[in-house]
């Protein structure tokens, strides 16, 4: 008897060990090294992805959020992150570009490498970017209905963007050429776009949104993340239309706000721990659009999550948008963006 | 003979009295916010401690950081030591940084000239940059601190429409903002292979030396310390307190200018809009050169101690969940403690030289002096 207990004693224990073992060889660390979250969608999403799956159990894994207080501190996170024996590097931001890709170069076999919202231009790492001007497009085509429908077809047309210059060119290509398709006499120079050069300004944004409709916009695009809250506030007191960005900004509070420019970041980050976890990371460049469902418009490539505002935006309005996603999918619209210097030579 | 040795180490450590005082009080209320975050301060000091220190890879991240905060920290304290309180390092590095990137590249010739070219424009512009703020402080009594501080924002926005629309690396998605990369060959090497640290830290090193020097064994030296301490007295000893100042000022601009040089060469090896503000160089090097009181060797201790800070708040970032912000929280009450040194300083001499010490000197025709304190 006790030959018995002390033999099945050690298997339990034998067992327990191996259990334990296995499990913490086959937990993966992942770091998401990215910007303050805070209450950025572009980077919520991102974040509550990871603990979603974690929560869920799909996979085996752990993860830390690692973010950079000054542009320095992505180089050292990077680094740091593939010393400390992370088994993937998920970076989401224009500013891990380049120490991601020095560090990609040196340790190709110590970590996998993914990129969100860049290209990182290694052969270890694949990069993920977006098509926002698919989804500015449709953003453009509701701005043209719904300003002609408040009787000025020719604008102006506001937008109150984060930066200026190419890198955030695509979202004004997008919504100037959804205008453009609507109402084709509308030009160059009936737009008007401000900058906050910031992603939290919402004063800033909000004095510049009352500017823009105190020059007549009945339609002011707001592009400028969390400082956007700043133009829904204008909308709200001078009652214009305006869009939100990346997540589903429409509110009962404020009708003013119609529809959202969204950015699945989410769907993206799920892709990426879906191929770690099954192939392995495939470096190269993926472009993500309409198609992918990863960019669009709320209403009009998914339901919303308040009531729609029927009375400015139609059934018609949606109509006409839907038609062009599905034009865009099909490869019907093709929407390469220009450099910004050459768009506005030729209005 | 007790006495007298124990009076020498006093009088070694008393400047370093302070500072400490004021790190110490500083950890101190670092760690109330740790504890309101339900954290102990013991656990989150030693994981910062050894994130910014703890082995050879963290280190070298620290001194790589530090670099540009040790070359920033002697340019403010040439210029602060001589009374001209300037804090224009970070338009000044922004300068030297953009002229070093933009040249290097696109020049015409081998790559030898390129290089040579750049570091000397780069240094110039920078120099030129500063020197425009002490003319403005000679011809229209401009505030220097005002003029340095609003030169920043030109310096970062100027160069930002030239990377923009003239010199963009178009080669990747163009989405940001920054030059081309500078061929590898004028990269500033490594000193260990694999690891951060570049020969910037070196070139660092160097000038903490020369400034040395410059402040304690040259005539020009000697004169623009005794304008620090009272310009009036220097201008009735025969010392041109105006040479002094466009010397110290365009001097400090160059040695800001070789920080923008140094993270074009060693850590960038482009110029990015943006990283030399959002990191806050010039600002940490102008905290470094406060808490030492202007002394190249303390600079140097601080600045390596400040980066620390920064690197090991990072470490913190991937192994808690305490805020980010701790580090910066830190930093600020150094800052806060350091100026209050400053304060209770300007105050002793004041007293010392007015027995009304809370009214600021005036000249017989009721006119306030431009020279001292911030107003100069």
């Amino acid at each position: 008897m006790k030959k018995m207990v002390f033999i099945l004693s050690l298997v339990l224990m034998l067992t327990v060990l191996m259990t334990g073992l296995v499990s913490a060889q086959d937990v993966k660390r992942v770091a998401v090294i990215l910007d303050p979250v805070g209450v950025n969608p572009f980077l919520t999403q991102v974040v509550e992805k990871l603990a979603e799956i974690k929560e869920s159990g799909k996979y085996p894994l752990e993860f830390s959020v690692i973010e950079c207080a000054d542009n320095a501190a992505w180089a050292e996170n990077i680094r740091a992150s593939v010393e400390e024996g992370f088994d993937l590097l998920l970076v989401v931001g224009w500013q891990g570009a380049d120490p991601l890709n020095e560090v990609a170069a040196q340790f190709p076999d110590r970590a996998q490498y993914a990129l969100i919202d860049t290209v990182c231009d290694n052969p270890n790492v694949k990069s993920y970017i977006f098509k926002p001007q698919e989804a500015a497009y449709l953003i453009g085509i509701i701005a043209g209905e719904v300003s002609k429908n408040a009787g000025k077809p020719q604008g102006p047309y506001g937008g109150v963007h984060a930066n200026p210059g190419q890198g955030s060119f695509e979202w004004r290509y997008g919504y100037m050429e959804g205008i453009k398709s609507v109402n084709p006499e509308v030009t160059n120079e009936d737009f008007i776009f401000n900058y906050t050069k910031s992603y939290t300004d919402a004063p800033l944004a909000k004095e510049l949104a009352l500017q823009q409709a105190a020059q007549g916009c009945v339609f002011i695009n707001a592009a400028s993340a969390v400082a956007d809250f700043g133009t829904f506030e204008a909308a709200l007191e001078k009652k214009f239309y305006t869009s939100g960005q990346d997540f589903d900004r429409t509110s009962p509070d404020n009708p003013y706000v119609i529809t959202t420019q969204v950015k699945y970041t989410g769907i993206v980050t799920d892709m990426i721990i879906d191929e770690f976890f099954t192939t392995g990371i495939q470096p190269r460049v993926v472009s993500l659009g309409l198609k992918e469902g990863v960019v669009g418009a709320t209403y009009v490539t998914d339901e919303g999550v308040n009531p729609r505002n029927t009375e400015v935006l139609t059934d018609e309005i949606i109509a006409e948008a839907r038609a062009a996603a599905d034009k865009i999918i099909s490869g019907e619209i093709v929407l390469d963006v220009p450099l910004e210097e050459d768009y506005y030579k030729n209005p | 003979m007790k006495t007298s040795w124990s009076k020498k180490l006093g009088s070694i450590l008393a400047p370093f009295g302070q500072p400490f005082l004021a790190i110490f009080l500083a950890l101190l209320v670092g760690a109330v916010a740790i504890m309101i975050s339900g954290e102990n301060p013991f656990k989150i000091y030693r994981i910062m401690f050894n994130g910014a220190f703890g082995s050879e890879y963290y280190l070298l991240t620290t001194l790589t950081r530090a670099t540009p905060i040790i070359v920033t920290g002697l340019a403010a304290a040439l210029c602060w030591s001589s009374n001209y309180m300037g804090i224009g390092g970070e338009g000044q590095m922004i300068v030297g940084g953009f002229i070093c990137a933009v040249v290097s590249y696109h020049f015409p010739g081998p790559v030898w000239f390129k290089l040579l070219s750049g570091i000397v424009l780069a240094i110039a512009g920078s120099g030129l940059y500063s020197l425009f703020s002490a003319w403005l402080l000679d011809k229209f009594k401009m505030s220097l601190a005002i003029s340095t501080l609003m030169l920043n924002y030109s310096a970062a926005f100027i160069t930002m429409h030239f990377v923009q629309n003239v010199f963009l690396d178009k080669t990747v998605d163009a989405k940001l903002v920054q030059t081309h990369l500078i061929a590898e060959s004028i990269r500033l090497p490594k000193i260990i292979e694999g690891q951060r640290l570049h020969w910037g830290f070196i070139i660092a090193v160097v000038l903490v030396i020369l400034t040395w020097i410059l402040m304690n064994r040259t005539t020009f030296g000697y004169e623009s310390r005794m304008n620090g301490y009272n310009s009036h007295f220097c201008d009735y000893g025969g010392i041109n307190s105006k040479k002094i100042m466009y010397g110290m000022l365009m001097l400090s601009g160059m040695v800001c200018g070789i920080a923008g040089i140094i993270e074009v060469l060693g850590v960038n090896f482009r110029y990015v809009h943006n990283t030399y503000v959002s990191a806050s160089f010039a600002w940490i090097g102008l905290n470094a050169a406060l808490i030492s009181g202007y002394n190249p060797i303390g600079i140097l201790i601080t600045s390596i101690f400040l980066a620390g800070i920064s690197t090991g708040g990072s470490a913190l970032a991937r192994s808690t969940t305490v805020p980010l912000e701790i580090s910066s929280i830190i930093q600020g009450f150094i800052t806060l403690f350091i100026s209050a040194k400053i304060v209770i300083q300007f105050r002793k001499r004041q007293v010392k030289t007015d027995p009304r010490p809370l009214e600021p000197p005036q000249h017989s025709n009721g006119e306030i002096p431009a020279e001292g304190g911030l107003t100069s």
